[in-house]
């Protein structure tokens, strides 16, 4: 019979044991593990990227309940161990079941340092652990509600803009004179502030919290200072720091200091039990971060497995902050002191900040801030313990390369990519040669390289690029889980095999569900419309509601109606139709929106299709999530003193030619008549500014939960070279966007110097606008050359499929007999 | 105690999309996976109570249209969030063509 290993703790270091024991040998053991939490195992590391909303929470479960059963392993969840028996071998659960071990693993992690004042156990006060934690902050945040984050290390300022970015207002609280205080210096800390102050979060610093204020019910209403002073809150997140998981091993008598004591070999004080990761303290130290945990349970089953193995020694690592827009980096020792010394160097026309640390003519530590595309070769140099006596100051701030972040041809094959898991370059390219990989999912599959914290990817897209050359150009995305094709790889199978069906699509490219997902189905339906207008039939079901519907849902179930008003501009008989419509079917919010529209709100579904008939306006797609939203324009030189150009024929001309063409995800257009830019072009899909005599055109901009400044795309001096370039430019985007991604992003992945090299060039841009045209021909027949709600409402079945509600109050069997 | 209640003609509900069922203060979800696989639950998302009929279906679950939650149709289960409600599931019956809910 094999021996039982059980493993206390379903975190990332315990799985991980698991997997490499898994790995050695799979039938060595019978093996369980008992876990606290009520999920299957997932990446901790990126929950601040879930509260964000970068991931949603299946995202990041790295094994799923499946994964337990097809590797054996038995699984005791949201049942915590709550008493180890050495003496009979015998671990004991909350709920009373009893595992006997023949070899023990203890990874129980760590809990979060709580400060003790006064009020610190109300309803509201919580620590950003868990999955439940973020839900929890998730749905106070979307409610907008007023948080105090204590703390303002990593951890505090990852979920403090997450929670920002979900809609709370925050204010971070920290007793140190400046934020990350055992990372950075002042000077990067302090740029760091203001760009996380643009962001609106707001910071208390050295402040120390007196006590956290409750009401009645007990929940919290407010914080209060040291001095005295109160600011209103409704949730407290305590970010302070980790404390080791350590009761269960205290209880049985191990050997426990700050952490549960071990050896080299990750041996606590019973031969049989091991501790890993969070919870244990090695040498006098704890970890608190991810790659010394998996170098340990790597050694763990090492050891457990009867392999040769390395005793454990500290993992120099780099810290970076995961907050989207911000570039950060901190590794080694950063206090100057009498041997420490620091070469600085401040650009503040690009608000980038380094300074390296320098021991004995040695490189010692590093932050970079604001430019971070240097941060590997210092650590490179941190860790070989580069001597840099003969550098001028200059050569080594400066490595006279291209400052692309992706310098990945000069950088040494022992060189760590991936510090979570410690994967070199050498490593990711021999996998991709042997394995022969074309996806950063598959790199990652074959070496683990980027599949913990994420920040990685883009070096490991890169190396692909010089490995593979173009062949592994846009070769990284896989559609979704239902298959292992990427986005271009299908487009690809789909052209070839003329399909014009999803189901075909499904079955011919064997989809591993053959109903299709959430992500696959509406993008497949996007991808057959584009490649085949006219000839594919739009599959509704396909669609979410608000294309489904032609109009969007608002939060109560009710949907708003937004006809179209080109630029902004209406007339008498607009208004007044529009305030007929009101009046009957007493909508109860009218709004002028942000796109220069009206939106009437509170519409009940059943009564889209006679809203729309009373209305006799065209629809404008503002429902739509892919297809063009709104030309946002100014009034332009017609009225405005400073306009340089008519902006509303031009916007007139763009929108009558490219309305109701389904595109990956919206696109948005500004036009301005002068660089005063009132319009806000500079943020927009497509944007044009008047300047005396011509045009300035921008491409790839974006005002969502990124913001990206546009490129300047050309020059031009008429409207019709403006119609040419933006016909060629939406078409690039609908052959080569991955659906569901706005063009600041295919732009980015494509090369923004590349595309304009390409919209210039004036074969390709025929190309694009041959293809183009074809699809607005297609568009305009399918519809009988309607708009989309007059072509609705002539389409009965569709009608009644999508807009009946069945009443049945006071209905019996017999009716319908 | 529960009646057999006509709903619709099997062939008149829209396929792989949902129906909203009204009956008095209740409102139920139909779903209609094949002409011989038919689901009713309950319309109102428990997460923010967003109406699932008006939800993607995806193989056997329906994907809220408010903020994606993930149900189950045929046992009414929350899969994305596990803190939540079930949503009531309604015994259905296909006679002859007609589809009826119990209700």
């Amino acid at each position: 019979m094999s021996e039982r290993l059980v493993v206390i703790g379903n975190g990332m270091a315990g799985i991980r044991a698991v997997e490499n024991v898994l790995q050695c040998n799979p039938d060595l053991f019978e093996i369980t593990i008992i876990g606290d939490e009520n999920y299957p195992a997932y990446n901790r590391i990126l929950l601040s990227e879930v509260l964000e909303k970068q991931m949603d929470w299946p995202d990041i479960i790295t094994n799923n309940e499946a994964w337990y059963d097809e590797n054996n392993v038995r699984l005791i969840n949201h049942d915590p161990a709550v008493a180890i028996d050495r003496t009979q071998q015998l671990v004991t659960t909350a709920s009373g079941q009893v595992v006997p071990y023949d070899q023990l693993v203890l990874a129980t992690g760590s809990y979060p340092f709580v400060l003790p004042v006064p009020g610190h156990t109300l309803t509201n006060v919580v620590a950003f652990r868990t999955i439940n934690d973020g839900k929890y902050m998730q749905r106070l945040a979307q409610q907008g509600a007023s948080i105090a984050v204590i703390g303002g290390g990593l951890l505090g300022l990852e979920a403090a803009a997450g929670l920002v970015d979900q809609g709370a207002s925050v204010s971070v609280i920290e007793l140190a004179p400046w934020l990350m205080a055992t990372q950075l210096d002042e000077t990067a800390a302090k740029l760091l502030q203001k760009d996380l102050e643009a962001r609106g979060l707001k910071f208390y610093l050295g402040a120390q919290t007196k006590s956290i204020l409750g009401d009645e019910s007990g929940k919290v209403k407010g914080l209060q200072f040291d001095n005295g002073e109160v600011i209103d809150v409704q949730m407290v997140v305590m970010s302070l720091g980790i404390r080791p998981e350590t009761a269960i091993a205290k209880a049985a008598g191990l050997k426990v200091d700050r952490g549960i004591q071990v050896d080299d070999f990750m041996r606590t004080s019973d031969s049989r039990i091991y501790a890993i990761g969070e919870c244990m303290e090695h040498a006098g130290a704890c970890i608190g971060t991810v790659a010394p945990s998996y170098v340990q349970a790597k050694i763990v089953a090492d050891v457990l497995c009867g392999e040769p193995t390395e005793p454990f020694r500290e993992v120099q690592e780099t810290i970076e902050l995961k907050v989207p827009g911000i570039d950060l980096i901190s590794a080694g020792h950063i206090k100057e002191n009498d041997q420490v010394k620091s070469i600085i160097a401040m650009d503040e026309v690009n608000n980038a900040y380094k300074r390296i640390f320098v021991k004995d003519g040695i490189v010692c530590g590093e932050i970079l801030y604001g430019d971070v595309s240097d941060g590997n070769r210092y650590f490179g140099m941190i860790k070989h313990q580069e001597d840099i006596q003969e550098y001028q100051a200059t050569a080594l701030l400066y490595n006279g390369q291209a400052d692309d972040g992706n310098d990945v041809a000069s950088m040494p094959l022992d060189e760590i990519v991936c510090g979570c898991n410690g994967v070199t370059k050498g490593t990711i390219l021999d996998a991709i040669r042997e394995k022969d990989l074309t996806s950063v999912e598959g790199v990652g599959k074959a070496t683990r390289a980027g599949t913990s914290c994420g920040k990685c990817k883009p070096v490991i897209e890169a190396l692909l690029k010089l490995e593979l050359g173009d062949k592994a150009e846009g070769m990284h995305e896989v559609m979704c889980d239902c298959t292992t094709l990427s986005y271009e790889a299908i487009i690809k199978a789909i052209k070839e095999n003329h399909w014009l069906t999803s189901a075909e699509v499904r079955a011919g490219l064997n989809w591993l569900n053959p109903d299709g997902c959430d992500k696959c189905r509406p993008a497949i339906n996007y991808y057959l419309n584009m490649l085949f207008p006219g000839e594919h039939k739009e599959e509704v079901s396909a669609r979410w509601a608000n294309e489904r519907y032609l109009a969007n849902i608002q939060n109560d179930g009710t949907f708003s109606v937004i006809p179209r008003m080109i630029a902004g501009r209406t007339t008498p008989e607009q208004l007044i139709k529009i305030a007929k419509v009101a009046e009957k079917f007493h909508v109860p919010m009218i709004k002028v929106v942000n796109a220069s529209r009206i939106g009437l709100y509170g519409i009940r579904k059943e009564d889209l299709p006679k809203v729309w008939h009373e209305l006799d306006m065209d629809s404008g797609e503002a429902y739509e999530k892919t297809a063009i939203r709104e030309i946002k324009t100014c009034v332009g030189k017609d009225w405005c003193r400073f306009g340089n150009i008519n902006t509303e024929t031009l916007a007139e001309k763009l929108d009558v030619a490219f309305a109701g063409i389904d595109t990956p995800h919206k696109v948005k257009l500004g036009i301005t008549a002068c660089p005063r830019n009132c319009s806000e072009v500079l943020t927009k899909d497509f944007g044009v500014i008047g300047i005396d005599g011509g045009y300035q055109l921008y491409i790839g901009g974006n005002n969502g939960t990124q913001v990206v400044a546009a490129s300047l795309l050309d020059v031009v001096e008429t409207e019709d070279e403006i119609m040419t370039y933006f016909g060629a430019y939406l078409q690039w985007y609908r052959e080569h966007g991955h659906y569901g991604e706005r063009t600041f992003k295919v732009v980015q992945r494509a090369g923004v110097d590349n595309v304009i090299a390409m919209l210039k060039d004036e074969s390709q841009r025929n190309a694009y606008l041959e293809r183009g045209e074809i699809a607005k021909k297609a568009y305009r027949d399918y519809r009988n050359g309607l708009e989309p709600w007059q072509a609705r409402l002539q389409d009965e079945t569709t009608l009644k499929a999508l807009y009946t509600v069945v009443d049945i109050t006071g209905r019996t069997v017999k009716e319908g007999q | 105690m529960t009646q057999k209640v006509y709903i619709a003609e099997v062939a008149d509900l829209p396929l792989k999309m949902g129906l909203e069922v009204k009956n008095g203060a209740e409102s139920i979800a139909v779903f209609k996976l094949s002409d011989t696989e038919i689901y009713a639950i309950g319309n109102i998302c428990p997460h923010a109570g967003g109406p699932l009929a008006d939800g993607m279906v995806s193989g056997k679950e329906v994907i809220c249209p408010l903020h994606s939650l993930h149900l189950n149709l045929v046992t009414g289960q929350p899969i994305t969030e596990d803190d939540l409600e079930d949503v009531p599931v309604y015994e259905t019956a296909i006679e002859a063509g007609k589809f009826y809910i119990m209700v």
